[in-house]
């Protein structure tokens, strides 16, 4: 398989072999610790992106590994959420296959049910708006989900532009046009 | 910055958005609140934005994130950090490899194009049909046998006794099926890629020809699958399939000496499948049928219109033909445009035939029904003096007049459509729909019930300056003994046609002074009454 990561150069090993073990290790430690926090996020994120499972982890791995070579080198991250995401987004628009990013996904209801069971009449009406959001997002374009998805993540319009490589007023449009259908959907 | 949308005073969707997520501005924030305490119109339209907002995040958080999580653990990365860097260009190769492997691949993609294109035609024919012949073909269909010069109607696929058993009417294809037996060509299911395919292989050499076909752009696409042979009796044989479905639509065979025959698929069955008519004794030819049209037909219709917006305020109606087998869909003295937008609105729906007629339009729901009876405006009253001075001058009472008139037209227009759905599906006949038609119904009456108080809070926004009151919030109690939403409609209806009747009376005719007194006074009410009418026709099930 043939990867081209043109938007994150490769780091230069004598940047790599500058570092102290104890910093080496710190700065390890820290890795680890965003790791932990934020990996399913960007696995998903990742997967979410079309990129096919047998290939996530690999480049999950990746950003992390990228994220340990840029902070090796001293430079400074102000959010490195946004930054982990944005390193994902441009290896995953690089590797995905052209699997159709949804289409592919087969959304574990049963687990869903599990969780949202207050009583089975709740579970049934969650199960039903949950299956007419799935409907909706079908209808959105990448650019829209992918919006919305990093929307719940948690970012703010500025760092999903970021992410995106887009502007803040493009995301605020997506989303519109996104939350504007998914309302449709659910008031109907 | 808030946005308005247009010329309306609204805050527009995106700026609702941004509002909710926390991403406007402190001072947009604060004009927005402020905003929101007094247009219900926006505070409801914040709230269905939230509810699809929230609903995407409750399927992130709970199904959509789990279904895609993997579980990794640390370790296996922490390697990576601390492997050599050869090692980690194991996964991702160096630019001179990757160069080298993308020229490789590039040759290899060409020797695999050249090789494919050098036998695309048989190779692309082999599997479209073997494709096609596993997709679902629909049953009771019927075809159009055209030959010699004369049309035939019969099922597509003869089966049982009628495979066997030649039925009189098919008296004059009999030289036409002698031709298909003789070609080795299945007769019982001429139009079918299997029948083709069958015939195909059994030749002793052929030659294929695929081509890909389009009605127009954006339109429908086709293969044509097409095979010659110089033996036999049926010399070539094209079948034509959509490329969407990859079901037959169009057969085309030449047989020798110059014999043709045109086989098309001519929709479904209007009655039980075995019995061939002619066109001499049932000139039935109409694509796209049913057996029968009922209200559930007549829906979609109401649906696909609504989709325009031609089923409010239009000079159009949907009615069931006498025959029970055709929706007409009638329009007096709509633009060429109109028609046009009307007539791909309805294509492709079973049995539905628009008809447009020019002339002079007879409105159903125009305003100009009840404002047209009365005497120009600008009339002399000292009510009209007093109301132009509560709008601070002539022109301003104008535009206001104008405001308020368009909003009232657009609650009539909208209160007839409501109207027409409740006498044409009223709860019996719904009750025969099943949940996707309810859910049509209950949809499009929701969205004209929203649209009239929407209208409604226009319209009382307009009059403020005149009224000198705040917009009343509207009474739902005073329409609660209404129990079906069918009456309610009519009594909204009424109440619309009321309502439009004093605007149109008050604001530009002519009228007595204590008449025109007391129509003013009565305006608050009727105005309040027809939009607790509208909002319980939204709360309706």
């Amino acid at each position: 398989m043939l990867h081209t990561f043109a938007a994150l150069p490769m780091v230069e090993e004598s940047v790599l072999t500058g570092l102290s073990e104890t910093k080496a290790a710190r700065l390890e430690n820290e890795i680890e610790q965003i790791y932990r926090q934020t990996h399913a996020a960007i696995c998903s994120y990742v997967r979410c992106l079309g990129v096919p499972q047998s290939q996530t982890q690999e480049v999950a791995q990746e950003v992390y590994l990228r994220l340990y070579q840029t902070m090796r080198k001293g430079e400074e991250i102000l959010n490195v959420r946004a930054w982990l995401f944005r390193a994902a987004h441009n290896l995953s628009l690089n590797v995905r296959s052209r699997e159709k990013p949804f289409r592919s996904l087969n959304p574990e209801w049963e687990r869903f049910t599990a969780l949202t069971v207050e009583s089975p009449e709740r579970a049934m009406l969650d199960r039903e708006k949950a299956r007419k959001v799935q409907s909706a997002l079908e209808t959105l374009s990448p650019q829209q989900r992918n919006c919305l998805y990093l929307r719940s993540e948690g970012l703010r319009y500025r760092e999903i532009a970021e992410v995106m490589g887009i502007s803040p007023n493009s995301v605020n449009e997506f989303l519109r046009r996104a939350i504007s259908r998914l309302a449709e959907a659910v008031n109907a | 910055m808030l946005k308005h949308s247009g010329s309306s005073p609204h805050i527009s969707d995106a700026d609702l958005i941004r509002f909710a997520d926390g991403e406007l501005s402190v001072k947009a924030v604060t004009a927005t609140e402020t905003h929101l305490r007094t247009c219900r119109k926006c505070g409801t339209r914040l709230d269905e934005l939230k509810r699809g907002a929230d609903s995407y995040d409750l399927y992130h958080a709970q199904l959509l994130r789990p279904s895609l999580e993997l579980p990794q653990a640390w370790s296996s990365v922490a390697e990576r950090l601390t492997a050599p860097k050869t090692q980690r260009r194991q996964a991702f190769p160096t630019a001179t490899m990757r160069w080298a492997a993308a020229a490789a691949l590039v040759c290899c993609c060409l020797v695999i194009t050249w090789f494919l294109y050098r036998e695309s035609p048989t190779r692309r024919m082999q599997q479209l049909l073997t494709r096609a012949a596993v997709a679902p073909t629909p049953r009771h269909r019927r075809v159009e046998i055209i030959a010699n010069g004369l049309t035939w109607y019969r099922p597509a696929r003869l089966e049982g006794e009628s495979a066997h058993r030649p039925a009189t009417d098919e008296r004059g294809l009999e030289e036409t099926r002698a031709l298909f037996a003789k070609a080795n060509y299945s007769w019982d299911d001429p139009l079918s890629a299997r029948s083709f395919a069958a015939w195909r292989r059994n030749l002793p050499s052929r030659r294929d020809h695929v081509f890909s076909i389009q009605d127009g752009p954006g339109i429908n696409r086709f293969y044509r699958l097409q095979t010659e042979t110089p033996a036999g009796v049926l010399r070539m044989a094209a079948l034509t399939l959509r490329a969407d479905t990859l079901s037959p639509v169009k057969g085309a065979f030449h047989f020798e000496h110059q014999t043709n025959v045109t086989i098309e698929d001519a929709g479904e069955m209007p009655e039980p499948p075995g019995k061939l008519e002619t066109q001499n004794n049932r000139p039935l030819a109409r694509r796209a049928l049913v057996k029968e049209v009922g209200p559930a037909e007549e829906l979609r219709v109401f649906a696909a219109l609504d989709a325009i917006g031609a089923d409010v305020g239009e000079l159009v109606s949907v009615d069931i033909a006498a025959s029970k087998q055709q929706i007409i869909v009638a329009g007096v003295g709509l633009s060429p445009d109109r028609e046009r937008q009307i007539r791909q609105a309805v294509a492709g729906m079973p049995n539905t035939e628009a008809r447009f007629t020019s002339g002079q339009a007879t409105a159903l729901a125009s305003r100009s029904a009840t404002a047209g009876s009365s005497a120009p405006a600008g009339v002399d009253a000292p009510l009209r003096h007093t109301l132009e001075q509560k709008a601070g001058g002539a022109q301003q009472f104008q535009a206001i007049v104008d405001k308020v008139l368009d909003a009232s037209s657009a609650i009539l227009q909208r209160a007839h459509a409501l109207y027409v759905l409740a006498e044409k599906f009223s709860p019996p006949v719904a009750s025969q729909f099943g949940q996707p038609e309810q859910e049509t119904l209950r949809s499009l009456r929701r969205r004209h019930a929203i649209a009239i108080e929407q209208a409604t809070a226009e319209l009382k926004g307009a009059l403020v300056p005149l009224l000198n009151t705040t917009a009343a919030a509207p009474d739902e109690t005073q329409n609660q003994r209404n129990t079906s939403w069918e009456l309610g409609a009519a009594q909204l209806y009424e109440e619309a046609k009321a309502l439009d009747g004093s605007l149109g009376r008050i604001l530009a005719g002519t009228y007595s002074e204590e008449a025109g007194q007391r129509t003013w006074n009565k305006l608050p009410d009727e105005i309040q009454t027809l939009e607790a009418l509208a909002v319980s026709q939204e709360k309706a099930p």
